[in-house]
Formats: C-alpha cells, sequence, structure tokens
C-alpha cells in the first residue's frame, strides 16, 4: 500500500490551485466583454420592468388631449402619443409587460419541452419515436403559424398568445434535450453509475441533467429573443396585448398609424426591441463560448503538447495542394551537401498558452535521419515528440511557431519557408501517416479518388494516369482486389487496410522521408506486424528515410535502425537501437524499459535483458511527465529520479557523446542506471 | 477451490437492421457460447483482437447487455435474469473501464463520485461518507483531501485511481477491468497494474481482465483466455499459455508482440517475411466450422465444417482446434509437438 501511495506523492505536487468548473466557465464568461455589456444590460431592464412604475411621475394611462404629439421635453423625456400620455411610462410598463410575457412564454417552453426531450432521449424506443413525429409535425409548419392558429382559437390576449407561443417554442428545448440525453445516455460514466446500483431516476438527475444544463441556458437565452420579437409582432398585428393596454408591439402600431403627426413615436419601442433582443442574443453567445472555452483550458492545461486542430490540418495538408517547388534539386547554399537527409538541430517550438505568454515545449532537440535509415523518436505522451514531427512538416498551427534552430532536408532549410513552398515539400518529398487512418482519409471521396489527386497536384499527371497509378499502388501496399477497392470509401475499410491505403498516399511521389506518427498504435497487434512488414518491405525497395515517432518500444526493437529518446521537451539519450534498448545508460529510459510488462519466458532468465526484473511487481517510475508549464529547474527528470542529487536540481545536462552514443545525464559514467530502479 | 463466478455456454448476440425500411435483419454473433470460472482473489484475463467480442463479453457479465441464452451464476446464485436495480449483484460486481476520462462524470465532484455507491449500498451519507470516500483515497494512492475537486482536475493515471476508487466503494467480489490500463503512458501503467495487484492481495478480489496488450495480461493474470471473433478458442494458466501454445491462433497473437531485443525481434521479423494479406471475417460473417480456419496455417478439411470441441492440454486449461483430434492428433499436446 505504501509503495502505491509514494507512486503518486510527486503527482499531486503538480496540481494547480483548485478552480471548480463553475469558476472556469465564469472567468471565461467575463472575457467576453460584449456579453457583459449585454447582461448588465438585462439586469437594468429587469430592474426597470419590477420597479419602474413605482418611480414613474406620469401616470401611463392618464389622458392629456391638450398635449398630444410632443416631442421630447424635459416634462415627457419621450414626447407624448396621441391621446397624450406620456411615452416614456407606457415604455415602462410595456417593458414590464415584455418581460413578463417571455419569462410566460420561455416558462412554458422550457417545462414542456426539456422534461419530455430529456426522457425521450434517454429511454428511447416508442416514446422517443411519437414525440420526434409530432415535433416534426409542428416544426413542418411556418413558426408564426401555429401561434395565430392557436390563438384563434382561444381568442387574442397575451396569456393566451404566450401560452400559444411557449408551445411552439418547446419543441426547440424537446429536440436540444432529446439530442443532448442521447448523447450522454452513451457515455461510459452512465454504464459505471448503472454498475454502481443506480436506477433510472438517479441517473437522468444526478448525471444526465448536470451535463446539459450548459445548452440548456444558451437555448433558453435564445428563446427569450425569439419570444420577445414574437409577442412584439402578435400585438403589432392586434393578437396580443389589447390597447389601451402597452406594450412594445401596441406602441409600434401606434406610431405606424400616426406616422405623419410624430415619426419620433417609432424610436423608442424600436430601439427597445432592436437592444434588447440583440442583449440576449449577445449573451448567449457569451455563455455558449464560456462553456466551450472552460473546457478547452482544462483540455490545454493537462495536454501541453497538443496542436489545436491538428488533425483537421494534418489531413488537409496530407491531401497536399499545389506544387509551386522542387525539392532537393536546389543547391545548397552554403555547407557542402551533408551525409544525412534530415538534420534537425537546436530545435526550440514555443506554443502560446491558454493563459497568455509563451511556453517552450521543445528545445535544443538535435538529431540526423540518415538515407535509408529508420529512426525512432521515443518517448511518452506529453514529451514533445509528435511536436517535433510536426514542425518538420510545418503544421505547428496558429499557436506555436519554431523559436530557435534549424531543419535541413537533402541540404534544404526548411525553417521560414513560406506556406505554398511547405506545400510543395508535403506530400512530395516528405510523405506523412498517422495513428487515425480514418480520420486522415476524407470520407466524401473514394479512397482511389484520394491517391488519385495527389498524384495530379505533385507528380503533375492526368486524370486517367493518376487513377491507374492509384490502383497499382494499392496493390503495391498489398490492398487484395485493388481495382475494387479504389472505388471504395474509407467506412468500407478496415483499420488495417485504411493505414495501408494511407501509406499508399504517402508514397505515392515517392518521398525521400516518411514521417510515421504512431503508425500501428491504433491497430491489433496481428495488424500491427503486416503494417510495418509493409513499411520495411517498401523502405527496401525505394530506400526512403522512416522517421517513425513511438512510445511502444517494441515497434522501436522491430523497425528501427536508431533511437531518440524524449523526456519534457529535451532528447535524453540517442543511439543505435541495440545498444539504447538493451544497454540503456540515461536513467529515464532504464526506468521505461524496467516498467514494461514484457511478452518474455518467466522461467529462462538468462534470455532476458539485464534492466527486466521478473520478480512480481513491475518497476514504477514514481509521479508523471510534467506539463510544460511545471518543468523543474536543472534535469527535468530529477523529481522522479532515483540518482538525483543536488547537482541535477541545479545543473541543466549537456548532451555528451560517448562511443556511438549521446547521454543528456550529469551523472552518466558514475552511476548504474539500471540498478537503481531495483531498490 | 470454491467457485465464485460460473458462466457456461454464453451467447450474445445483436440484431442489426439494414435497408431503408430496416426489412433487413443481420445477427451480429458478438459472444458465441463462452463458458469459463472465475475463483476467489484469481484474475483471468482475455485476449483477442478488436471484434473478438471481449468487451460484450465483459458488458454481458455486468449486465449492461442482455444474454441471448447461457447461464452466468455468482456464489451459485443465477444472474442472467435478475430484473431492476439487483442491488446485491451491483455490490459484488463492479468495473474499471479503458477511458479515464469518459468513465467519471465531468460534472460531479470527488466526493459524489466515489460516495455514490456508498449512499446506495450501505447507506453512508455526509460526514460518514466523505470519511470512507477518504479512506478509500488513500487505498488507491491519492490524498485524502481532495473531495471537492472536479476530475478534469486530475490526470489521467490519476483518474483511472479514482475510477478504481470507485469501484472498490461496494467491495466487491469481482471487478470487469475492460482495458484498464490501455490508455495509460507506460511509466503510469505500471503503477496502476501494481496497484490492481496490491489491492487483490488485500481484498481477494477476483479480476476478469480484459485487454488486447499480451504482455500486460501475462504479467497480471493466473489464467488466460483466447478469444476470437466471439468463441474461445484456448484457455489456461498463463504461463502454460504463452510459453507452450496450443491454439494456432493464440501463437499468431504471441508472435505478433514485438520484444525488446532488436536482434531477437529481427530475426522473427525475417521469419514472418511475405505471408498472403487477407481480409479478416468479420463478427456478421463468420466462417463456418473453426472461425478461425480461414487465417490458419494449419488448416484441414475437417475445419472447415465442423465446430472444434474443447479438449484438455497438458500443464493445464484446454483448447477447441481439430488439430488435438484430427490429422495429427495432438491429443493434448501443445503446437510446438508439430515440429
Amino acid at each position: 500500500m505504501s509503495r502505491a501511495a509514494t507512486g503518486v506523492a510527486a503527482e499531486d505536487t503538480n496540481a494547480q490551485a483548485p478552480l471548480t468548473g463553475f469558476a472556469r466557465t465564469w472567468r471565461a464568461f467575463l472575457q467576453h466583454r460584449l456579453a457583459v455589456i449585454a447582461a448588465g444590460y438585462l439586469l437594468v431592464l429587469a430592474c426597470v420592468a419590477i420597479f419602474g412604475q413605482a418611480l414613474l411621475v406620469h401616470d401611463p394611462l392618464a389622458v392629456d388631449l391638450a398635449r398630444t404629439f410632443e416631442a421630447p421635453s424635459a416634462e415627457h423625456w419621450l414626447g407624448t402619443d396621441h391621446l397624450g400620455r406620456s411615452t416614456l411610462g407606457r415604455l415602462v410598463v410595456a417593458t414590464s409587460v415584455a418581460m413578463q410575457a417571455a419569462c410566460l412564454g420561455v416558462g412554458i417552453a422550457i417545462v414542456l419541452g426539456a422534461p419530455l426531450g430529456l426522457l425521450s432521449g434517454y429511454f428511447g424506443g416508442w416514446w422517443d419515436r411519437i414525440g420526434m413525429r409530432l415535433v416534426e409535425a409542428i416544426v413542418a409548419l411556418p413558426a408564426l403559424l401555429v401561434p395565430i392558429a392557436i390563438l384563434a382559437i382561444l381568442g387574442p390576449s397575451l396569456t393566451n398568445a404566450m401560452i400559444a407561443l411557449g408551445i411552439a417554442n418547446s419543441t426547440a428545448f424537446f429536440r436540444l434535450m432529446r439530442g443532448a440525453a442521447l448523447e450522454v445516455r452513451e457515455e461510459l460514466y452512465v454504464d459505471a453509475a448503472r454498475v454502481s446500483g443506480s436506477g433510472n431516476v438517479r441517473i437522468v438527475f444526478r448525471h444526465v441533467l448536470p451535463n446539459v444544463t450548459g445548452p440548456l441556458i444558451v437555448q433558453t437565452t435564445l428563446a427569450f429573443s425569439y419570444v420577445l420579437l414574437a409577442e412584439a409582432g402578435l400585438s403589432f398585428i392586434g393578437l396580443g396585448v389589447q390597447p389601451p393596454e402597452s406594450s412594445w408591439g401596441v406602441m409600434l402600431a401606434t406610431a405606424q398609424r400616426y406616422v405623419q403627426q410624430q415619426p419620433f413615436l417609432a424610436v423608442p419601442p424600436g430601439l427597445m426591441i432592436m437592444f434588447t433582443v440583440l442583449a440576449f442574443n449577445l449573451l448567449g453567445d457569451g455563455v455558449r463560448d464560456a462553456l466551450s472555452r472552460a473546457g478547452g483550458v482544462v483540455r490545454a492545461a493537462s495536454n501541453p503538447g497538443r496542436v489545436p486542430g491538428a488533425g483537421a490540418t494534418r489531413a488537409s495538408a496530407a491531401a497536399g495542394s499545389v506544387a509551386t517547388a522542387t525539392v532537393g534539386e536546389q543547391p545548397a547554399s552554403g555547407p557542402s551537401v551533408p551525409q544525412a537527409l534530415l538534420s534537425v538541430t537546436g530545435l526550440e517550438i514555443r506554443f502560446r498558452g491558454a493563459r497568455g505568454g509563451e511556453l517552450a515545449v521543445v528545445s535544443d532537440v538535435s538529431f540526423d535521419v540518415p538515407a535509408g535509415r529508420t529512426i525512432g523518436l521515443v518517448g511518452e505522451s506529453g514529451c514533445g515528440k509528435s511536436v517535433t514531427a510536426m514542425s518538420i512538416l510545418g503544421l505547428l498551427g496558429d499557436s506555436g511557431r519554431i523559436a530557435a534552430g534549424s531543419i535541413r532536408l537533402a541540404g534544404q532549410e526548411l525553417v521560414g519557408l513560406p506556406e505554398s513552398a511547405l506545400n510543395g515539400i508535403r506530400g512530395a518529398s516528405i510523405g506523412m501517416i498517422f495513428q487515425e487512418p480514418m480520420t486522415s482519409l476524407n470520407p466524401a471521396y473514394t479512397v482511389g479518388n484520394q491517391i488519385a489527386e495527389v498524384l495530379v497536384r505533385h507528380a503533375g499527371l492526368g486524370r486517367a494516369a493518376a487513377a491507374a497509378r492509384a490502383v497499382e499502388l494499392l496493390d503495391h501496399v498489398g490492398i487484395p482486389g485493388a481495382r475494387q477497392r479504389a472505388a471504395c470509401y474509407p467506412h468500407e475499410f478496415s483499420g488495417g487496410m485504411a493505414q495501408r491505403a494511407m501509406i499508399a498516399m504517402a508514397i505515392a511521389c515517392e518521398p525521400k522521408l516518411l514521417i510515421a506518427d504512431e503508425p500501428t498504435t491504433a491497430l491489433d497487434v496481428t495488424i500491427q506486424e503486416q503494417v510495418l512488414d509493409l513499411l520495411s518491405g517498401l523502405q527496401e525497395q525505394n530506400g526512403m528515410s522512416i522517421l517513425l515517432i513511438t512510445h511502444d518500444l517494441g515497434v522501436v526493437a522491430d523497425m528501427c535502425d536508431e533511437a531518440v529518446v524524449m523526456y519534457a521537451g529535451n532528447v535524453v539519450e540517442q543511439g543505435r537501437v541495440d545498444d539504447v534498448l538493451l544497454d540503456p545508460r540515461h536513467p529515464y529510459t532504464a526506468g521505461l524499459l524496467a516498467s514494461m510488462p514484457q511478452n518474455l519466458p518467466q522461467n529462462r532468465p538468462q534470455s532476458r535483458p539485464r534492466h527486466h526484473d521478473r520478480s512480481g511487481r513491475l518497476t514504477q517510475i514514481p509521479g508523471r511527465v510534467p506539463p510544460a508549464w511545471a518543468w523543474p529547474a536543472g534535469c527535468r527528470f530529477h523529481p522522479r529520479c532515483p540518482y538525483a542529487t543536488e547537482v541535477c536540481r541545479q545543473a541543466v545536462p549537456q548532451m555528451v557523446a560517448a562511443d556511438d552514443r549521446r547521454i543528456a545525464c550529469v551523472r552518466a559514467g558514475e552511476i548504474d542506471p539500471v540498478a537503481g530502479w531495483r531498490a | 477451490m470454491s467457485v465464485l463466478l460460473d458462466v457456461a455456454d454464453l451467447h450474445v448476440h445483436f440484431t442489426l437492421r439494414r435497408g431503408l425500411f430496416g426489412q433487413e435483419k443481420v445477427i451480429v454473433r458478438a459472444v458465441n457460447g463462452v463458458s469459463f470460472m472465475l475463483q476467489p482473489g484469481e484474475t483471468l484475463g482475455i485476449v483477442g483482437e478488436s471484434g473478438s467480442g471481449k468487451s460484450t463479453l465483459g458488458r454481458a457479465l455486468l449486465r449492461l447487455v442482455p444474454a441471448t441464452s447461457g447461464n452466468m451464476r455468482l456464489d451459485g446464485r443465477e444472474i442472467t435474469k435478475l430484473r431492476g436495480r439487483m442491488l446485491e449483484f451491483r455490490r459484488d460486481v463492479q468495473v474499471v473501464f479503458q477511458d479515464p476520462y469518459s468513465s467519471l462524470n465531468p460534472a460531479m465532484v470527488v466526493a459524489d463520485i466515489i460516495g455514490e455507491p456508498l449512499t446506495l449500498h450501505h447507506g453512508m451519507r455526509g460526514a460518514a461518507r466523505d470519511a470512507r470516500v477518504g479512506d478509500l483515497l488513500e487505498q488507491v494512492g491519492l490524498g485524502r483531501h481532495q473531495l471537492e475537486r472536479y476530475p478534469s482536475e486530475f490526470s489521467g493515471g490519476q483518474r483511472q485511481r479514482l475510477a478504481i476508487a470507485r469501484a472498490l466503494a461496494s467491495e466487491p467480489r469481482v471487478i470487469v477491468c475492460d482495458e484498464a490500463v490501455s490508455a495509460l503512458d507506460v511509466s503510469t501503467q505500471s503503477q496502476v497494474i501494481n496497484l490492481l495487484e496490491d489491492l487483490q492481495a488485500q481484498t481477494r478480489v477476483a479480476y476478469l481482465f480484459i485487454a488486447h496488450d499480451l504482455a500486460v495480461v501475462r504479467h497480471i493474470s493466473h489464467r488466460t483466455g483466447v478469444m476470437y471473433l466471439g468463441r474461445m478458442m484456448e484457455l489456461g494458466p498463463t504461463e502454460r499459455l504463452f510459453e507452450a501454445p496450443a491454439h494456432p491462433y493464440t501463437r499468431k497473437l504471441l508472435d505478433a508482440v514485438p520484444v525488446l531485443d532488436p536482434a531477437v525481434q529481427k530475426r522473427r521479423k525475417a521469419a514472418r517475411r511475405n505471408l498472403p494479406v487477407v481480409e479478416l471475417p468479420t463478427p456478421t460473417r463468420l466462417p463456418a466450422g473453426c472461425v478461425f480456419h480461414t487465417r490458419c496455417p494449419h488448416v484441414m478439411d475437417v475445419c472447415r465444417h465442423e465446430v472444434p470441441e474443447p479438449v484438455p492440454v497438458q500443464g493445464g486449461g484446454w483448447v477447441a482446434c481439430h488439430l488435438q483430434s484430427s490429422g495429427p492428433k495432438l491429443a493434448g499436446r501443445p503446437l510446438d509437438a508439430l515440429g
């Protein structure tokens, strides 16, 4: 027990000052200035509606035929109407009426629509089908026709108008809550609650409802603006509030009738309607943004290295665009052509943080990828390996940039190249494959089409030639029945076949370098084996280099010639793959290897590498990879390292080369990096 | 040895409706006649590729999907046909899911997430409940003063500890671990595996450990079952199964896991090259006879027509393969005996 407890002691220190979900949302909302102003305006309006009439000097119903159609004056701030009544007074009364009416209408809509939608979505089945058909029938009619029909039956009055609007509007709440409930119903935590013994009532109220309140609030603000407009419209045509009662719609109707005598009459109610509806809409936008942003902050904070929206950028970039440059043909300026195909030196990548400021997520990373070799970039998530790969492709998104260092492909500097030049390199000189082949393929086009598209753009082939070549490529990557499969859409492919198709697309233009980011992580072991064999086979045939990003050291052992181990944005160890995996010199590499359960025989200890202790318990590296904003001073691994001394807490370790190996550890040479993990 | 859980000939079938009006019915045999037993304090690993039905097996055991036929008994009590909230059963059988992000309600604080089963099963509320939640948090290696925090304030590994604490709260006899460590990074994964082993030593809880990672299953399981397309192909003591597999599918799975020694791995890689690529069958269109015959290197005529019956294997466990009774007649010897 005590061991398990010590395991996370270090983790806890990383936690920030706790911020509840509500506080986070509130903070995000306050940043939305327009929404805050709108909320303030609506608050003032509510006060006017409640207390305004008590403060009025002039009775809004008092007729004074001597003073009709007056312009604004010191006594009547907004003038008077055709009966000499104070426009200000009538406006205050109208505001109160509008607010009450809107509350009534929206209230009915929520009470009627939300619970039914929630139950319909959660339970599904026959009730859901009947409910949905009913809703569809109502929605199929023009929006104002339903209230007008209901009013024709019930007779014109404000209350009837609001009941009618409430019923018409309840469909929006029904559909919203049904959709949300359908989504939440599939969440694992609902299954977990059921396994805990929760009944349906408890699940609906405790687990589903709190997770749909956000969209509910947004929909409510929008419903307010709709009901206000509809109330004004119905009163304007005489179906809502009846004169002499006041309402924005009635006031507008009056203004229309006497527009010749006093055009100003239309201005106060018109502005009121406009501002109020606008305010509700802005408030809705603000709440929506705050809810999504609060969620976003959480994700960004727990996962600093992730590139926002990278999936989309990757996919679109992988599809390639107009080739404007050919790479490699240009003579290298400056130094002579280097041996390495790809040479990364002193790379530093910075991202704009969620709370402003810039954060280096990768620093001082250097490695070479020689022609025809496979280099493995290894590490746990949050170590910066994917970001490094993305930076080679120039795909850091809007918030990231290369702050220092150089990336040379066959002698050509890629850092600082314009987007158009990078477009010509991506998909042509550098091919890419990613973890999720399904999300990288466009579901709207056939697989053959997508491969042909790359060939048309980058290799300048004609349509027919490109289509024929696409079939050849699919056949080449081992897809059975390539001609038929080329006409299939991505969803008709299994995961393994889709990854083969991605590989076909990546090698279509015979790239010199293939970047593979966790290419087999989503696949079963038997399929992983086939995909790795395919990559090795292609490499033997066309001599391309592969930069393989993976967390799986077994895949590294299978594929790679060299391994580059990253931790917290730095390279900690690199060397030939046999050396790194069998005789790790950096404590992190050794700890990582020792903490992996291995598929090796228990009763033949001599066949196992020295670092693998099979006494029953797995070696634990305490804590976890810290997020980029919490990287410690000195060696970034020192809080988790059993060898850490005072030196490690202060000195930043430099990369030191020794017999084909490069290690960044202050204590390298004086420690046995394997033995310490056994203690 | 006492039997805690006894599953006999379990079938879980789903009906898909296709076509414009759902007129075309397709039956998916996700779990197709699976039998096994589980003892107190034991870990039974279930391995297989995606589509093998291993997760559906876990969900059927948790009564999250209904069994089509067959029997499940917990301590001799029939649990296949229980109805309603099944509180007693819910107390005994708990779950830890794969995804620590979606398995914890983002709108609830830790005290409520872990406290829910305490309220439901033990009627605990208020300070007594919070004290017990604190104990559970300490038991899984988290500090006890985190009751008012939301799941989003914890890392993936910490969240999985929270999910384990919730599963422990009702003091269950069986925990279904459905890919419980698959989403975690290597260093966090080893922490959680050690925690699960420690908790088993303390409480004698039994695990049904469903995972696709064979190395993890080998480490944690006492016995291991291999599933393929809804059927259990082989089941036996973990060391026997990994050292001397009796089913060609088990062998295929084991060979596909890369080992960490590059020299050894290069030799294995050279040996497996140039195998033909075959489209895999799906649970909607199961092959006749032995479901593995389309991929089996030792396929015989009988395999295409007859479903093999389980045969005991030397060294423990059983295997369902025609090689045991037809052709080379292995008669309980492992596959290596073929030479």
